[in-house]
């Protein structure tokens, strides 16, 4: 599998709900395996720039990976499930459309309502969905509800799947991951999910409105169906300004489905000797039924249609937008493509313990660039020992038995004290080891800075330490120019 | 096989694997220094830098390592120590025989000196250029060209390689010889860069990398591969120090320290006011450590490993929460605070007046927003009393004093501060600086939390409300991160 060329493909819900289950099992060693794939195959196919985009892709490419290794259909089977219930929402509903519209039209004298048709058909839907509306702003919109409303799929889809599958899956992949909760806990996927309902809600309702009319079209067919309207008041005025309104939008393509003033006041019911005489023309009928059924296409299929067509833009678009930044998402893109910096080269073990025998006072600051140029030794540590403060020659012992490098012994030219200075050679040795190389500097004192040693005094220093027979200890007379 | 440092066989300095520079110069003009801060190495095992001059005395390989592969290698080298005398040997040695002394005078002038050991450190820089490194040249401009620098500039030009010669400027003011320099490196280098190594941001040092692009076009698919991938870490390291600071701001918000005295003993108000005093001074030292801690992390992060928080001057003093000057210095102003709080709590009331459908007629933001303000009004310029909790213990008298977050509304604001104020002054520490890590004085210290814009500060406050009242809030977390994310880069910006 190439992982890299899936790099930049779109993310869908099934795609997050596989990336959050897989998310939740993955082990460390996995993860291990899969940030070599992604140095290999996807970062090199990321684009550059834009840092959530390459998040997105990359993650993307890495779900490609893992689905490849382990079968995962969380995702599959809760798209499946919306989908189902999607058309049984559709077809119940478009089911319950067509009994409606049935109901009215073969009624008592098949004489239909128009006032009445058009409120139980059109208004009162969308009284339904303004109402609806209103409770997601007040608290529908609450995450609780959201992550029992896909819970609710979830299991309608296992169950539809069937007991066997949904066995083999738990005993597969362990206990469910609560891929719900994570969703509804951020702010792109839950829009996401959000809008898919939504949109799985208007479907519903296209299925109500196709239902209508389905229906009314066949009752015109079947029944001889006839239309009025009647009012207490004169009213006539405010139907015809009405009908005039809702018919707007067709006015200009098919004037014959706008019922005139004529044929508005020709339908009108009147009751005479306690019966209802409704004395419409076969020119209004015409009319009535023509404008109904383009009121139930134009003011209730297409607006759902718009409405299926909006919200799949808002699940696009917050699907577009998934920034995947809650902190387990940062925590895997981490593990996955954190550049990782190794050694910039090896430390230079040329440190050197630098003891000030006696006190001379003399720093190792002082002649760090002899050391460092004639010595090659660089200075890490200094202390002073042969002194009459403990602490001090505590100190020194401890640093000593940190195992240094080398030890250089800072000594004046004037005060060689054979036995003092063997005492201090066995002291250093003996903490060190054999193999430490031990330096003794010899100096002199000018104004307190360090000098050229004097000539005789080196000589004997020089066969002093040679007398020790230490392969591992030299001796150097300090030399300011080297 | 890798070569060790100080014992580098002929031919291994250079690999065709992989860019390779040579980073040459006069001794102390801070070659080291800027290998230093281009790989963020501050440990002086690794790169010894010092005023002391000729501290290089060898070669030594400095790779930038990601990923486990080597992306490119620097050679920080000797430095010339005698390069008009080098230059009239190589000169000497190529004769009469016209044109300009090339690769092969050169080599026969290596062999030479080795056996006469002449030009010792001369013939150690030279090494690697032989073997077909390019050339960083380093040079400070604050000194005049002299005849030795153009005899250093006459010996690289022999070499052929590709060259980018470096003025590692010191300090912001330009450098009294800057126009003499570029001249007479305009003429023998590919390209002439400005680099302060005791300076250089992150920006700076991205921008040299990249200027290596340009002097050898042979390398340049791998050195963008390399320049995204110090992208992706630079943003990773952002991402990290962004999490360390909401995770130090969580857990000082949600502190709670605890103290016991007995009710029924001799003097049960006295015990009770040293259980409270005892408890609130370990309330505020932990509040210190944690943000000690927090600032150690962020120098981990960014690569300072030998220097600690406390250590580092400017740092050296504990964020002292009892002290009414930090509490001036530190957090938004009264005004600022005031109209947070009003904005947060009318957010808060606008809930109300949705969950009435409007009926409440915007009573619900408006008693939101005037409690908001007037709570952040009064209670954002006071000297912060702790929160104080009594429980009962057990059945034989005994009382447990909790202690919490202090009320005043810009205690969150105190710690993001102090926290930013840390993050801006890491930043601006080179790598190149050794020592007790004093920091330079240009960086200042005054609040950056008062100047966030307002939608970073709402964000902030609405998290900050929901982790002082205990709440998990994802989504407050995100967008809280987020507003940290971005000042944390307006800071890097801002250097």
């Amino acid at each position: 599998m190439n992982a890299a060329r899936r790099a930049g493909r779109r993310w869908t819900l099934a795609d997050l709900i596989d990336f959050e289950t897989v998310l939740a099992r993955v082990d460390d060693d996995t993860l291990a395996g899969d940030r070599l794939v992604f140095a290999r195959d996807i970062r090199p196919a990321l684009g550059r720039g834009d840092e959530s985009a390459r998040r997105r892709d990359g993650l993307r490419a890495w779900l490609d990976h893992r689905r490849a290794q382990v079968r995962l259909d969380a995702g599959r089977a809760w798209t499946q499930g919306l989908g189902l219930l999607r058309l049984v929402l559709c077809l119940v509903m478009s089911l319950a459309g067509a009994g409606l519209v049935v109901g009215l039209c073969a009624g008592p004298a098949q004489s239909v309502h128009v006032v009445v048709f058009f409120a139980l058909t059109l208004v009162v839907p969308w009284v339904f969905f303004v109402l609806w509306l209103g409770v997601r702003m007040i608290g529908g919109a609450r995450r609780a509800t959201l992550t029992r409303a896909l819970q609710t799929i979830d299991r309608l889809a296992r169950r539809v799947q069937g007991g066997g599958a949904a066995a083999t899956d738990s005993a597969s992949r362990g206990t469910p991951v609560d891929w719900q909760s994570r969703l509804a806990d951020s702010r792109q996927p839950r829009r996401a999910l959000q809008a898919a309902l939504a949109g799985s809600l208007q479907r519903g309702a296209l299925g109500f409105n196709i239902g209508l009319v389905l229906a009314f079209v066949g009752s015109l067919m079947i029944f001889d169906v006839r239309f009025y309207w009647e009012a207490t008041p004169q009213t006539g005025s405010l139907v015809q300004s009405s009908v005039t309104l809702i018919a707007t939008p067709w006015r200009a393509v098919w004037p014959e489905a706008v019922p005139d003033a004529s044929q508005i006041e020709a339908s009108r019911a009147r009751h005479v000797s306690d019966t209802r005489q409704v004395s419409g023309t076969s020119a209004s009928t015409a009319a009535w039924w023509r404008f109904l059924l383009m009121s139930l296409l134009v003011w209730g299929v297409l607006p759902r249609l718009l409405l299926i067509a909006g919200y799949a833009l808002v699940e696009r678009r917050a699907l577009a937008r998934l920034d995947f930044q809650a902190p387990r998402h940062r925590e895997l893109w981490r593990r996955l493509a954190s550049v990782e910096r190794g050694a910039v080269a090896t430390p230079v073990t040329d440190g050197a313990l630098v003891l000030d025998v006696g006190g001379s006072g003399i720093r190792a600051g002082d002649i760090r660039g002899f050391l460092l140029r004639a010595l090659r030794v660089n200075p890490q540590a200094e202390h002073r020992i042969g002194v009459l403060d403990e602490t001090e020659e505590q100190a020194a012992d401890a640093a000593l038995a940190a195992d240094p490098d080398h030890v250089v012994l800072l000594v004046e030219d004037w005060g060689l004290s054979p036995r003092q200075a063997g005492s201090l050679q066995e002291r250093v040795r003996g903490a060190v080891g054999l193999r430490t190389p031990i330096t003794w500097l010899v100096l002199a004192r000018a104004e307190g800075a360090p000098a050229v040693p004097d000539a005789d005094h080196l000589r004997r220093w020089t066969a002093f330490i040679d007398g020790l027979r230490d392969p591992a200890t030299e001796i150097v007379g300090y030399a300011p120019g080297t | 096989m890798r070569p060790k440092n100080d014992a580098v066989s002929a031919g291994a300095w250079v690999t065709d694997a992989v860019p390779c520079f040579a980073v040459v110069g006069k001794v102390n003009m801070g070659k080291s220094a800027v290998l230093a801060t281009l790989l963020e190495e501050d440990d002086d095992r690794v790169i010894r830098i010092s005023p002391e001059p000729g501290e290089t005395t060898r070669c030594q390989r400095l790779s930038l390592v990601l990923d486990g592969e080597e992306r490119l290698r620097f050679i920080d080298t000797p430095g010339f120590q005698q390069p008009v005398e080098a230059l009239r040997a190589i000169r000497a040695l190529h004769g009469e025989a016209g044109g300009t002394p090339g690769l092969d005078t050169l080599r026969a002038f290596v062999t030479q000196s080795r056996k006469t050991k002449r030009f010792e450190d001369e013939c150690r820089l030279l090494e690697p250029l032989l073997e077909g490194a390019g050339i960083l040249y380093v040079v400070d401009p604050g000194v005049p060209v002299y005849d030795s620098f153009l005899a250093e500039i006459e010996i690289l030009r022999f070499t052929g390689r590709a060259r980018l010669a470096l003025l590692n400027q010191r300090g912001a003011d330009t450098p009294a010889h800057d126009a003499a320099w570029r001249e007479h490196l305009g003429k023998a280098f590919n390209l002439v860069r400005a680099f302060d190594a005791h300076r250089a941001r992150f920006a700076a040092r991205r921008d040299l990398l990249a200027a290596l692009n340009q002097i050898d076009e042979r390398d340049r698919d791998h050195l963008d591969a390399t320049m995204d991938l110090l992208e992706s870490e630079w943003r990773q390291r952002r991402e990290q120090a962004a999490e360390h600071v909401q995770s130090f701001l969580r857990a000082a918000l949600r502190l709670r320290e605890n103290a016991h005295y007995a009710e029924d003993g001799p003097a049960p108000a006295t015990a009770r006011r040293e259980a409270i005093q005892h408890a609130s001074r370990r309330y505020f030292a932990r509040v210190s450590t944690l943000e000690r801690e927090t600032a150690d992390a962020l120098l981990g992060i960014y690569r300072h490993t030998s220097v600690q928080a406390q250590a580092m001057a400017g740092f050296g003093e504990d964020l002292d929460l009892a002290s009414d000057e930090t509490w001036r210095r530190l957090g938004l102003t009264r005004q600022q605070l005031t109209w947070l709080g009003a904005a947060v709590g009318a957010g808060a009331g606008i809930g109300i007046d949705a969950a009435t459908l409007g009926h409440s007629l915007g009573i619900g933001a408006l008693l939101g927003g005037i409690g908001g303000g007037a709570l952040a009004f009064f209670k954002g310029d006071a000297i912060p009393t702790l929160k104080l909790d009594l429980a009962r213990v057990g059945p034989l008298g005994g009382r447990r004093v909790t202690l919490g977050p202090p009320r005043n509304a810009n205690f969150s604001w105190v710690l993001l501060d102090s926290i930013l104020i840390r993050y801006r002054q890491i930043l601006s520490r080179a790598h190149a600086r050794r020592g007790d890590g004093a920091l330079g004085g240009d960086v200042t210290t005054e609040s950056i939390a008062r100047q966030l814009p307002g939608d970073r500060q709402k964000a902030l406050a609405r998290w900050f409300r929901a982790v002082a009242g205990d709440r998990d809030d994802t989504e407050r977390d995100s967008a809280a991160w987020a507003a940290l994310m971005e000042t944390l880069e307006t800071i890097e910006r801002d250097l």
